[in-house]
């Protein structure tokens, strides 16, 4: 009798309520892949189990935590005198930049460009990686509240890293470059070819449907086209490794390793785009 | 714990459990890189095996939603695959038991690599892409901590002897 007030009582395991609650699951899933009517509930899971993450990352901060503050003073010695250099060399390309900023203006007006656009970032921080290795995910510790919004891109120090995919209140889940759904208009910067960047799953992307003409080689470094408006153009997304032409096929086989720290970044930007248009009449 | 098949845990504890299962599930394991610790379905390995009175296929099909939550995941990735090792593990339980330790660990294993190959065909569909064999690296991993899960769960009481 005792066991009739359980809330899991053990029924008879028959075939037909296995395939009850298969059935379940197929409609479940038909619903997440044809329809959007998930969406809101999935948001609202994001905002909930987020604080999760934050919780189940603790032994991954705790071990940043560790390397950082057990570090013999002669590592950090030479870390500081690394980052001197680096900070040497970054100060004198933004003296270029600047030099060169200022150039394109000039030429911009003179070619009659009307659009120029500005970036504004924000700083984010990621705070999960959700389970599934197929799927190429993270959550950050931005959302709604700071603006945020679906297919904003994210980069980190060394090129782009993916866009936003869904926003939550106070958090917000990105879909990294890697991930086999996703694909990003690229260029190559070395001969101006244009392509599409699909992921591969894996920590790759590839390129699809490149006629074998295609002035590709290994080594080239890719940036982002901006074309499709989505991402800003001119942002490193990665360098090709290998080109292969397979037996009888018209296309060239691609793979490009990205330019981001995909697998070990913690801190990242959030690129706002404010268009500004201004009218440049001839002088 | 005792083992005592007829004996059902209550709905509370395996709550517990199941939350802790979850948490243990998206945890980022240092050094492990992507591979994940699947506690929820080693949890219920560990009552169809051991507690078979505990574990019906409702019970398999609502944890299978909550990993599906809990990791962000399309709602039925998992829980059709626990549903399904819930329901073969129902016919198997008498005989898994009699199995010794390291048959009993290759039975997890097979049950674990069941369930992430429902899951990756399940992706695959939507994706349209297998995942590889990394995939089951986290089915392997899970199967390492079997061995620990019983010595934790089927350990003796200590029975403190009247002093004669």
């Amino acid at each position: 009798m005792a066991n009739d007030r359980h809330l899991f009582r053990r029924g008879p395991a028959s075939v037909n309520a296995l395939m009850f609650f298969a059935f379940v699951c197929a409609f479940l899933l038909a619903i997440n892949y044809l329809t959007d009517w998930l969406d809101p509930v999935r948001t609202r899971v994001l905002n909930l189990v987020s604080p999760l993450y934050q919780v189940t990352n603790i032994p991954q901060e705790l071990r940043q935590w560790g390397d950082a503050n057990f570090a013999s003073r002669e590592a950090l010695l030479v870390e500081v005198q690394e980052l001197r250099d680096q900070n040497l060399i970054l100060q004198g390309r933004v003296a270029t930049m600047a030099t060169l900023s200022a150039e394109n203006t000039r030429l911009r007006q003179l070619l009659n460009v009307a659009e120029l656009v500005e970036q504004r970032v924000l700083i984010t921080e990621m705070i999960g990686v959700p389970p599934g290795s197929e799927v190429h995910r993270l959550i950050i510790d931005k959302g709604a509240g700071q603006s945020l919004f679906v297919g904003q891109p994210v980069i980190d120090a060394d090129g782009l890293i993916g866009q936003v995919t869904r926003v939550a209140d106070d958090y917000s889940e990105v879909l990294m470059i890697t991930d086999r759904s996703h694909a990003v208009p690229v260029q190559s910067l070395r001969s101006g070819t244009r392509a599409i960047a699909e992921g591969a799953g894996d920590n790759f992307l590839r390129l699809r449907n490149l006629p074998v003409t295609t002035d590709v080689q290994t080594g080239d470094t890719l940036v982002t086209s901006g074309l499709g408006g989505r991402f800003p153009k001119g942002y490193p997304v990665g360098q090709i490794t290998s080109v292969a032409i397979e037996d009888g096929s018209p296309f060239l086989e691609v793979l490009v390793e990205p330019a981001a720290s995909l697998q070990t970044t913690r801190h990242l930007l959030l690129l706002f785009s404010d268009r500004q248009t201004r009218s440049l009449a001839p002088e | 714990m005792v083992f005592d098949e007829k004996n059902t845990l209550s709905p509370l504890l395996i709550a517990l459990w199941l939350m802790l299962a979850c948490g243990l599930y998206i945890s980022s394991i240092p050094f492990l890189g992507n591979i994940r610790i699947d506690a929820v379905a080693l949890l219920i390995i560990f009552l169809g095996l051991y507690r078979p009175a505990s574990l019906s296929l409702n019970l398999a099909f609502f944890a299978g939603l909550m990993q599906d939550l809990v990791a962000l995941a399309p709602l039925g990735q998992h829980a059709l695959g626990l549903t399904v090792v819930a329901f073969i593990l129902h016919y198997l339980h008498d005989e898994a038991r009699l199995l010794n330790r390291v048959m009993q660990w290759v039975l997890v294993l097979g049950c674990l690599i069941l369930l992430k190959f429902l899951s990756s065909w399940i992706t695959a569909l939507s994706l349209g892409i297998l995942p590889g064999l990394a995939a089951y690296g986290s089915a392997l991993v899970t199967s390492l901590l079997w061995p620990l899960l019983l010595a934790l769960a089927l350990r003796q009481p200590r029975v403190r002897r009247p002093a004669s």
